[in-house]
């Protein structure tokens, strides 16, 4: 076995666990995707807010949007720089050209997305506010090219090292998907149904009587798209990090055995999916008889 | 700011332009579109000004088809007519026969249509009319898919397999382009003379995206004036987008309490 693929392996699963950090904060700096149905509902029934209302068709088909567009400038650029700088200083400086265009098309749309549905909002009175616009702009801008980053340098590690077959757009498309997905399911409950609804019993749920119901005041002043990365980067990041990490690494670990021919990563993935299919067993069944099931109040 | 903050929605005039009107202008423009090219390929920024109209025929056919209580389903219908217009149009890639880049439009909008007869008819989601409107949906995004590759190809018969790299790029531009203006300009006072005006500007940022790919692709010319008409566009179309936002939000201010 070859060390420089051990090392890739290794570098493609720690910037995965980056890009998913990267990722689900910056989709709560802006509410986007679940949340952003509260955040929606929140002035029909009389809150008015101080949130962001970053509504960009959801996060999967969002940033599969970024980071072909990130992948695909850092492959047409690569090929220019590939003379000049070789071939690690070429990636990694198209890569940031690349995540550049990326964030600054990101943050065009979200711009848009905010004025318009606030625009949409008029019946129920709630203002378009320049400071919501302008203040979280730098920060999901530095979240969304440091996530759209670490995907192209992933891309580009497993088209250039471990060999994939595929184009680096293509195989950016299919993690920038699986990444908002992961993003919109793991990491936005921390957000979407804690963070927006503080005041009722933790882990209660969001029945419909309660939606739209969110929290509009902070500590002191109004609740703002900053303060949200302040608590969702203690968790909600890291778990989404944890969760595309364990992804990316466990298919390429499974790639650097041969002991059963072309069939091993095949066999090996099925291993994992039962492994982990009986941890997540155990775990449920150790909740309930901890906590009870659930009761009717 | 708005003249009369009264809580109300603000009246749009009654206009409306039926998504039907708006795909024959866009099938019409697109057509003459990709002749342009075909011709002068130097007059590009022509070809450029005339596929806008096939972004806002998409949009329209997305708020058409979610306005019947959809809601966050707008991407899952938008991605489905936008993949079955991508994927029609980069498959008429491979047919070897002059204009087949129009072959491949026509099928975008039969295999649109069938695909939304199954919705309708086998998974019963009794939508009026979808079939036709996931129809314009795929033959729009069909129209673009096709310009552009040609343009990246220099041959509109796309017989250049060259641009593999960049179809999926194209695939997800064209699929946000077109199912976000309705998506972000959700909610109880949105009209369609506005969503339109977004779409045109994210039609035009679309374009400028794929000018900036296109320097990789075609001669420099094309390519500047691909960015230039774009830019231009973006920047006339985003002044016509705020002044509709700042005639119709009901209050505009730097910051205060809510």
């Amino acid at each position: 076995m070859e060390p420089t693929i051990i090392f890739a392996v290794a570098l493609a699963g720690a910037l995965a666990i980056l890009a998913g950090i990267f990722e689900d904060l910056e989709s709560d700096t802006g509410s986007q995707s679940n949340p952003n149905s509260q955040v929606q509902l929140a002035p029909q029934i009389g809150h008015l807010h101080r949130y962001f209302n970053k509504a960009i068709s959801g996060e999967p088909p969002a940033y599969g949007f970024w980071s072909t567009t990130g992948a695909t400038v850092a492959v047409l650029l690569q090929t220019r720089f590939l003379s000049g700088f070789g071939e690690m200083h070429s990636v990694i400086l198209a890569s940031i050209f690349g995540a550049l265009v990326a964030a600054s098309i990101l943050s065009f749309y979200a711009i848009f997305a905010h004025i318009s549905r606030t625009a949409s909002m008029r019946p129920f009175k709630q203002p378009l506010q320049l400071d919501v616009i302008l203040s979280p702009l730098p920060l999901f801008f530095a979240y969304g090219f440091l996530a759209v980053l670490c995907v192209t340098l992933i891309s580009f590690i497993t088209n250039m090292v471990l060999l994939n077959p595929f184009p680096v757009p293509l195989i950016a498309l299919l993690f920038g998907i699986t990444l908002g997905t992961i993003g919109s399911s793991t990491g936005d409950i921390h957000y979407g149904s804690e963070r927006l609804y503080q005041t009722f019993i933790f882990g209660s749920g969001i029945p419909i009587s309660k939606q739209g119901d969110i929290d509009v005041k902070a500590e002191y002043g109004f609740r703002n798209s900053i303060d949200t990365p302040y608590f969702t980067s203690r968790f909600g990041g890291p778990v989404t990090g944890l969760c595309f990490g364990a992804i990316v690494f466990l298919d390429n670990w499974s790639r650097l055995f041969t002991f059963a021919g072309k069939w091993t990563p095949i066999l090996l993935g099925i291993i994992i999916i039962i492994l982990l299919f009986l941890i997540n067993l155990s775990i449920e069944i150790y909740t309930r008889n901890r906590f009870n099931e659930f009761t009717k109040e | 700011m708005s003249a009369q903050p009264t809580g109300q929605p603000a009246a749009n005039n009654g206009k409306y332009t039926t998504t039907y009107t708006l795909f024959l202008i866009a099938i019409v423009c697109s057509t003459v579109a990709l002749m342009i090219f075909n011709a002068v390929p130097h007059a590009v920024f022509l070809s450029i000004i005339l596929i806008w109209p096939a972004f806002a025929s998409g949009a329209s056919a997305v708020k058409d088809i979610s306005s019947y209580g959809i809601g966050t389903g707008v991407a899952s219908i938008g991605m489905l007519g936008a993949g079955v217009g991508t994927i029609s149009a980069f498959s008429s890639i491979f047919i070897d026969i002059p204009f087949s880049a129009f072959i491949g439009i026509i099928a975008a909008f039969v295999i649109g249509f069938v695909t939304g007869l199954c919705a309708n008819k086998i998974i019963k989601m009794k939508i009026p009319r979808m079939e036709l409107k996931i129809a314009i949906m795929s033959a729009s995004a069909a129209m673009i898919a096709t310009l552009f590759v040609s343009i990246f190809s220099n041959n509109i018969d796309m017989l250049l397999t060259d641009v593999y790299i960049v179809l999926p790029l194209i695939f997800i531009a064209t699929a946000l382009a077109i199912i976000h203006p309705y998506n972000g300009s959700m909610g109880a006072g949105e009209n369609q003379p506005r969503t339109l005006k977004l779409a045109f500007a994210e039609a035009s940022l679309t374009t400028l995206l794929f000018g900036l790919i296109s320097l990789a692709y075609t001669d420099t010319i094309t390519s500047i004036e691909i960015l230039l008409v774009s830019g231009l566009g973006f920047v006339i179309f985003t002044t016509i987008f705020l002044r509709a936002i700042n005639a119709e939000i009901y209050k505009l201010e730097w910051s205060g309490v809510v």
